[in-house]
């Protein structure tokens, strides 16, 4: 998955800087009401959350550049989506 | 289930729902399996800022198990056909099943269900929306020189979900808006605010905000710079919808919500089948109604959405129940086993929490008021299950003399009282009717979105 988001990223034009965060996680929970069980959970869960910066021209003159930010989040079962997304948030940066 | 009309990366997904039931009912008495998804975007615009941020996207499937005295879940977010056929069978062989009750799987349904919207907003950009928002903060910001900041804040989040047991398969999409304005205002020496929301479960006709509508809001914000504090005491007092929302679902619900009965943290206990409130006092839970907030079809254990009627003249009738609360206590089924997402367990819990609309007029309640205060809005509540003291917090309120209002503001106004002596003094229930919609923590600070409301009430409290 982390690979598949990092090439999007190379090949959007508008995606000045990057970063991605690959975030992995198991958690067991135990629900007890007293001393009786009420529910036993395992989650295992996969995600990365993903940062597109863009540079804009100064908004008058003598100001320096202005960076642009989008932050979203992309699942491995989204795989086909990556792409667009990352075309729409380099916009909203 | 209507796999074209859910997230294309469930057209594998979904249709394997079934076969892992299979799978886990060769091990296990009773299985189920849910997919859920949630996304959306937030849009907020005030005087120092612009920001349009993404409601973190949440995917991922739940395998539930009964093990003959409680569930078992394995929950995760790779929703391959071979993943899930595998976790369904290595996780079923790791039940340790005793014998018990079964669990009824309910009657055989098959279906499809989503919001229905007229003015669609996923058709627009979020471009298109951030202007929606300029647009509202411009018109606000115009209003009055003491408005010193606008805060507009928009929220849309479209949730998927898809259920499997071993009769039935549904699967529904349910679109929520949230279209907020907070006006802050000031005279030099101190800050006031007020704000308005609109929301439901629909398109943005549900969210549309009028220009008269602003011109009271900004009116409240500054009547606010010259409000008193109330002289403590009790009061007749008329609640707002608002305000009669917050005593169903904080004062009164969280209470009736059946997994409070089996962890002993609930007074109401006692009360079931008794009188608890005035005859004229009907409490409703309903996730089918249509345009509330906190409105679904069915809930995460498959549960086809109707109404609960909580109290029906005035007699605690029955609680709101999650599979394993019902089932522990031998009580019916409702609605209203909800879980924050994938990664939480159910509960039982709230969706739209309403006192039924009664017959008086409120301008009939205002001419019956010697000394009170029209409570308008609420701006906090506090659950007290177990001592059933009402914690509520009125940001205003307006003074009614000899049946008429003063136009004095008092503010903050604290509601406190014990809730079946609040519930038993309703002695009018208004003829009309609003919801507003928020969202409701449980267990592990876990939200899950909600609305309450109900008429205008008339009533007896101690305020301060």
């Amino acid at each position: 998955m982390l690979q598949q988001v990092v090439n999007a990223l190379r090949k959007q034009d508008g995606v000045h800087d990057w970063l991605v965060r690959h975030i992995q996680k198991t958690s067991n929970q135990y629900y007890v009401i007293g001393a009786r069980p009420e529910n036993r959970r395992t989650v295992t869960s996969e995600r990365a959350v993903v940062t597109v910066m863009n540079d804009h021209p100064p908004a008058k003159k003598g100001e320096g550049r202005m960076r642009g930010e989008a932050e979203g989040t992309l699942l491995p079962s989204c795989s086909t989506c990556h792409r667009n997304w990352i075309r729409l948030s380099s916009w909203l940066a | 289930m209507d796999l074209k009309n859910l997230p294309p990366e469930w057209i594998h997904t979904g249709g394997t729902l079934p076969e892992l039931i299979s799978e886990m009912e060769t091990k296990v008495p009773y299985a189920a399996a849910l997919l859920a998804r949630n996304s959306g975007v937030q849009i907020v615009v005030n005087h120092r800022e612009q920001r349009v941020t993404e409601i973190p996207l949440s995917q991922g499937f739940v395998l539930t198990a009964w093990n003959g005295a409680w569930f078992e879940e394995v929950a995760g977010t790779d929703l391959t056909r071979e993943h899930m056929l595998e976790l369904a069978r290595q996780f079923a062989k790791t039940v340790n099943v005793s014998p018990a009750e079964p669990i009824d799987p309910g009657p055989s349904t098959q279906a499809h269900f989503a919001t229905s919207c007229m003015e669609d907003p996923t058709l627009l950009s979020p471009k298109d929306k951030l202007e929606l928002c300029r647009d509202l903060h411009s018109r606000a910001s115009e209003l009055d020189p003491r408005i010193v900041n606008v805060h507009v804040r928009y929220l849309e989040t479209q949730e998927s979900k898809a259920f499997a047991n071993r009769t039935k398969q549904l699967s529904q999409n349910v679109l929520r808006l949230r279209l907020s304005v907070q006006v802050f205002v000031s005279d030099g020496q101190e800050v006031k605010y007020d704000w308005l929301t609109k929301d439901g479960t629909g398109g943005l006709e549900m969210i549309q905000i009028t220009g008269q509508e602003l011109i009271e809001l900004c009116g409240h914000a500054v009547a606010l710079l010259s409000a008193e504090k109330v002289p403590p005491g009790m009061y007749e007092v008329i609640c707002a919808p608002d305000v009669s929302g917050v005593i169903a679902h904080e004062a009164f619900g969280h209470g009736v919500e059946l997994d409070m009965f089996l962890k002993d943290r609930a007074r109401a206990e006692e009360y079931l089948g008794e009188v608890i409130a005035s005859p004229l006092v009907d409490i409703l839970d309903d996730p089918s109604y249509p345009g509330g907030h906190g409105s679904y079809f069915f809930d995460d254990e498959g549960q086809l959405s109707s109404p609960t009627h909580i109290i029906r003249q005035g007699v605690f009738e029955r609680g709101l129940s999650d599979l394993f609360s019902a089932h522990s206590l031998g009580a019916p089924r409702t609605a209203n086993g909800r879980r924050e997402s994938f990664q939480r367990k159910v509960y039982a819990r709230m969706s739209n929490t309403f006192f039924a609309r009664g017959h008086t007029p409120v301008q009939s309640m205002i001419e019956s008021v010697e000394r009170g205060v029209y409570l308008k809005k609420t701006s906090s509540g506090m659950e007290d299950p177990k001592g059933w003291g009402m914690q509520v917090t009125s940001h205003y309120g307006e003074e009614i003399r000899n049946g008429e209002l003063t136009g004095q503001i008092f503010a903050p106004v604290g509601i406190t009282g014990y809730v079946p002596d609040i519930l038993q003094s309703i002695d009018a229930v208004g003829d009309d009717f609003a919801l507003s919609g928020g969202t409701c923590g449980k267990g592990h600070k876990e939200w899950a979105p909600v609305s309450s409301g109900g008429p205008h009430l008339k009533l007896k409290a101690r305020l301060g």
